[in-house]
């Protein structure tokens, strides 16, 4: 009895030995992406998957995670087909029966903003934002429009420059909202691709 | 005309002072004679304790600001400052419950600075 416990006992080390490796640097590749390396983590994975046997599940598992994380990192929402991947092949169904996410147009809310200070936040639908972006730069602009009126020279030099830079800010504010929030919508769509794969672990 | 003893004093009171001050500016971030360094060093040792209150997001505005100024310069960290302090009013409204987190017993927007910059160096 004992003589047969230490043969399973022996093949199942041996099992998980050989298994060790390929999950250790899923594990490691899923880690470096979460923290940003999303390059690094694709190269680790590629790598790891080009030198494991044909039909090897964890040779599968990476090349479905390297594709998916280089989709992310070039924000795609189409993904190269590779048959006898049941990864892929989940994502592909689930990309297909899903809306795609939209981004949001910058231009208008750059248009917006430089017409009218606060009105590109407020395109966004953030009112408050809008509010104090209006706030920042309007009653310089007074001020300004004022100093000029009065011939005050250098005066009015002075805060048509802090005029500008703060009106400049609000519309570098716009535009970084904007495009946050495209990214934030994809990232929220690719997270429920990543889940739908099917694959272990998560990138994030 | 300044007797010995009165210059004697005067130069141990500027050596003192010297002394003191290199201390405070190994403690800063920024030197204090750059205008961002001294902005935010007036902010956070005067200001913001007479405001009293604190930052409702993480990392507190001032932190924010200075990892802005140190990472994209004097223009660029400036503007992502000023945009903190511009979408903190709709983000604090509720619109970003899923960025929330708990720090220190208190409920504060999980705001980082690579959250709002990612698109400055996006290819």
């Amino acid at each position: 009895m004992k003589s047969w416990l230490f043969v399973f006992l022996l093949l199942f080390s041996l099992q998980a030995q050989a298994v060790e490796p390929s999950s250790m640097v899923y594990k490691q590749s899923l880690l470096l992406a979460s923290e940003g390396k999303i390059d690094q983590s694709i190269i680790a994975l590629q790598a790891a998957s080009a030198v494991l046997p044909q039909g090897d599940i964890w040779r599968e598992r990476m090349i479905a995670a390297s594709l998916l994380l280089r989709m992310q990192k070039q924000q795609l929402t189409r993904l190269v087909p590779i048959k006898h991947n049941d990864y892929l092949k989940l994502v592909d169904a689930y990309r297909q029966a899903h809306a795609k996410p939209q981004a949001t147009q910058t231009w208008p809310v750059v248009l917006l903003a430089s017409i009218f200070p606060g009105a590109g936040h407020a395109w966004l639908g953030r009112w408050h934002d809008a509010g104090v972006a209006a706030l920042f730069v309007w009653p310089l602009l007074l001020l300004t429009l004022w100093a000029a009126r009065r011939k005050m020279g250098p005066v009015t030099v002075f805060f048509a420059l802090l005029t500008v830079w703060l009106w400049s800010g609000t519309i570098f504010s716009a535009i970084s909202l904007a495009e946050r929030g495209s990214f934030e919508v994809y990232m929220q769509w690719w997270q429920q691709l990543w889940q739908a794969s099917a694959l272990p672990g998560r990138p994030w | 005309m300044v007797s010995l003893n009165n210059a004697f004093k005067l130069y141990v009171m500027m050596a003192l002072l010297s002394l003191g001050g290199a201390g405070v500016w190994q403690s800063m971030h920024f030197p204090i004679t750059a205008p961002q360094g001294f902005m935010i060093q007036f902010y956070q040792r005067v200001l913001g304790h007479l405001d009293g209150r604190s930052c409702s997001a993480y990392p507190v505005c001032s932190v924010y600001a200075r990892q802005a100024l140190v990472q994209h310069g004097w223009l660029w960290g400036s503007w992502l400052a000023m945009d903190r302090l511009i979408h903190e009013a709709d983000d604090l409204k509720g619109l970003q419950k899923r960025h929330m987190i708990v720090f220190e017993g208190e409920r504060r927007l999980y705001d980082p600075l690579s959250r709002n910059d990612f698109w400055l160096s996006k290819e």
